[in-house]
């Protein structure tokens, strides 16, 4: 069966060397107490380290430098990427428009809106999130009400959205909303008529309301769109032509690190606390989850070589998230049985454990959710 | 590229001459007379002449079609005979005894006793064994075996191109990629089924529940196949720590696959599935078999896990991105 396809990637010497270069510098911020390893890409916001970062030209990495960036490879991306989640480090602030809002601009951006957006993402200064559910509009995400009406010189929107991760924090929200009804009768209709707009989170009419997640945080949040107009200029690709453009951002959300290496600290942890043991049980997990791991991590960047040569490998990238979100949530629960078994107690992984246990819930939801991403794989094998 | 020359040269004759008949040969204990003369014709018997490294690619791209075509024959053992110096012919098989785990050396598993001629190999040397008429057990798949006492052979050193550790790793190596073949086979077989089977008026592929255990299967032979893929690369290209690793995690990683998926092909099979008769059940007797054959999941995991934790041991991360071919972490 070859519907999907991995080929090996071979990670180029330059990839190497930043390697050392960014694993130096988050050596030296953690020597420095600049900030506690902890979170993942959604859960640890610093304005300050993401500056640091951009000073050191790793946003943007594979941007055009017109704008800012930095014409380096997509795997050498990875790297950094892989580095930063590995470190528990504070990347919240950039992550969303590195990964996802500039490379949309890049894309279906007009020039106008990469000069004035790009530069600032690839300094560690301006901030994206993601505008896309409601509160009827889940992973049915195409049945979006917020309403963008045609006014003169621009758009009026209204409704409301939820789950905007960091929306209090970030300054901009590409928005999806519909700006024209559905038209009636014709396939796929329900995908027509939808627009991203960039959506200024301190614009008159908007409200962010936070949310309180399960593990007591304050990172997503609710946002009540009153008569919030955007600029013509602002809108993001063709009016209409939305849903075209938020699904082909979807191999690049789904098949990063992000997706397997939520709980790796847990794991990296439980070796260090088991060196010396001879427990089977304890050894075996250890093997185990490391195989699988390591595994994932060869899947997951086959496609980021893939996406750099310039295909759309959709369904690899579903396959590795539903399969990588599985094993991150495995592995605390395999932890916190052993921990008894460790030769000694360990506090470190004791509060990973709870850190994880309490966030994994949203790891088989959130960019996707396991059942979605079963529905895509299983129309890549042709059931559907 | 050449692999892909190789294994569909492989794949055309396995699927030519693996078939209904050479199935039931085994099946009553019988050698697959005309399969394996033409295996051997064709040379597959004997690739691994210049060394287990660098006739690792091409080997594993034919045990990954054997594994695709189920074909009864042991080609792996074959091949190391062959690389100890000792090739089979169209009519006598000399295939590789080894032991059931790498520390035994007092005893090994000769395939096909009677038909076959063994050259036990353990980690002290290798010696040929006396024809052992009777097979006194059949693995999953039917396929005669028996265990030879080694203790009063005379031995032969290894060569010194091939250590034993060598050869167990690539053993392990091999029948990942045989489960690897078998798998994709296994999910292709599945997918059609479930296509076509129709259940309450309609295909069990349109049921969501189906869908989603399809989903399941395909991310395993996913990973079966990567982690095959790596740790091929790693076995001809990487130091020894490097090597060792990557085929403990292909070995893992496809032993659970193997267990995951056919649990799953099986299901959505139903009673057809359960049958002599209908094909799947050479796969997944095959894969139970191979599996467990060279260290199961629970053994490499354990052996793995205790690398990892050594006190000398660079962390977790450092282990898992160091590059095959680069001598620091890529
Ligand atoms: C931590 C976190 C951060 C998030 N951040 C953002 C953000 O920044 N911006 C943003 O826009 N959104 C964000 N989300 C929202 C996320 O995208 C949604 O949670 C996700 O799309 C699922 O939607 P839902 O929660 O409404 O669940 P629903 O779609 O209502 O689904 C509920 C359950 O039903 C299942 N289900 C739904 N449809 C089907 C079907 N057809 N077949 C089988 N099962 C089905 C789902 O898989 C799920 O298990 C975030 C979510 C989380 C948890």
């Amino acid at each position: 069966m070859s519907v999907f396809q991995f080929e090996l990637c071979e990670l180029p010497p330059e990839a190497a060397a930043l390697r050392g270069e960014v694993r130096a510098f988050l050596e030296a911020e953690i020597a420095g107490a600049a900030w506690d390893p902890q979170g993942d890409f959604c859960s640890h916001f610093s304005e300050d380290f993401s500056k640091r970062v951009g000073a050191n030209g790793w946003i943007g990495l594979t941007w055009p430098t017109q704008y800012g960036g930095h014409q380096r490879s997509m795997l050498e991306r990875y790297v950094v990427t892989e580095e930063m989640l590995v470190a528990g480090a504070p990347v919240t602030a950039h992550w969303i428009a590195d990964r996802q809002s500039g490379p949309l601009l890049l894309r279906f951006g007009s020039e106008a809106q990469r000069q004035r957006y790009l530069p600032g993402i690839t300094r560690g200064e301006t901030y994206f999130a993601i505008g896309m559910s409601e509160p009827d509009a889940g992973s049915d995400l195409a049945s979006v009400r917020t309403r963008a009406d045609k006014v003169a010189g621009g758009w009026k929107l209204n409704g409301r959205k939820v789950w905007t991760t960091y929306a209090h924090r970030c300054h901009y929200a590409i928005t999806l909303a519909r700006s024209a009804p559905a038209t009636a009768g014709l396939p796929n209709a329900r995908h027509d008529g939808l627009t991203q707009f960039i959506l200024d989170l301190h614009a008159p009419g908007l409200t962010i309301n936070p949310i309180i997640n399960l593990p007591g945080q304050h990172e997503f949040n609710e946002m009540v769109l009153d008569d919030v107009f955007i600029a013509d200029e602002d809108v993001v690709g063709t009016p209409g032509g939305g849903w075209a453009q938020v699904t082909s951002e979807l191999a690049f959300e789904r098949s990063g690190p992000e997706r397997f290496l939520s709980s790796f600290r847990v794991l990296s942890t439980l070796v260090d606390a088991a060196r010396g043991s001879t427990d089977a049980r304890l050894l075996g997990t250890i093997g185990r989850f490391t195989a699988h791991l390591a595994t994932l991590r060869q899947m997951s960047l086959s496609v980021a070589a893939m996406l750099s040569r310039g295909a759309m490998p959709n369904l690899e990238a579903a396959l590795i998230k539903d399969l990588g979100n599985a094993c991150e949530r495995e592995i605390p629960e395999a932890a916190r049985l052993l921990v008894s078994a460790l030769p000694q107690p360990n506090l470190l992984l004791d509060a990973l454990i709870e850190e994880a246990v309490l966030y994994a819930p949203s790891w088989t939801l959130r960019g996707g959710t396991r059942e979605i991403l079963r529905g895509i794989i299983a129309r890549g094998l042709g059931l559907r | 590229m050449a692999d892909t020359l190789i294994f569909d040269s492989a794949l055309r004759l396995l699927r030519d001459h693996a078939d209904k008949h050479a199935f039931a040969l085994v099946e009553r204990g019988e050698w697959p007379t005309t399969l394996w003369k033409a295996l051997v014709g064709a040379g597959f018997g004997d690739m691994l002449g210049d060394g287990l490294e660098a006739g690792c690619a091409d080997a594993v791209q034919v045990l990954r079609a054997q594994g695709q075509c189920a074909a009864p024959v042991p080609l792996l053992e074959a091949m190391l005979a062959s690389a100890l110096g000792h090739a089979s012919t169209e009519t006598l098989p000399v295939l590789a005894a080894l032991p059931q785990r790498a520390d035994v050396i007092d005893a090994v598993v000769a395939r096909w006793p009677g038909r076959a001629q063994a050259l036990a190999c353990t980690a002290v040397g290798t010696c040929m064994l006396p024809t052992a008429a009777v097979p006194d057990t059949r693995n999953y798949a039917s396929e005669p075996q028996i265990s030879i006492n080694t203790v009063a052979a005379r031995w032969s050193p290894l060569p010194a191109a091939i250590g034993f550790d060598t050869l167990w790793l690539f053993c392990a190596l091999a029948r990942a990629a045989m489960i690897r073949g078998a798998l994709e086979h296994m999910l292709t077989l599945t997918v059609d089924y479930a296509n076509t089977r129709v259940q309450f008026g309609k295909a069990l592929a349109k049921q969501q529940a189906v869908q989603h255990q399809l989903a399941l299967m395909a991310e395993e032979v996913a990973a079966a196949g990567v982690a095959v893929d790596y740790a091929a690369r790693c076995f001809a290209q990487a130091d020894a720590a490097m090597r060792w690793q990557a085929v403990a995690i292909a070995k893992i990683r496809a032993g659970e696959a193997a267990g995951k998926a056919a649990e799953i092909a099986h299901q959505i099979h139903g009673a057809i599935g359960f049958t002599q008769e209908y094909e799947l059940q050479r796969y997944s007797r095959r894969v139970w078999t191979w599996r467990d054959e060279f260290g199961n999941e629970a053994d490499w995991a354990a052996l793995l896990g205790q690398r990892l934790t050594a006190s000398d041991a660079p962390t977790l991360w450092q282990s898992i991105t160091r590059s095959p071919t680069h001598s620091s972490a890529t």
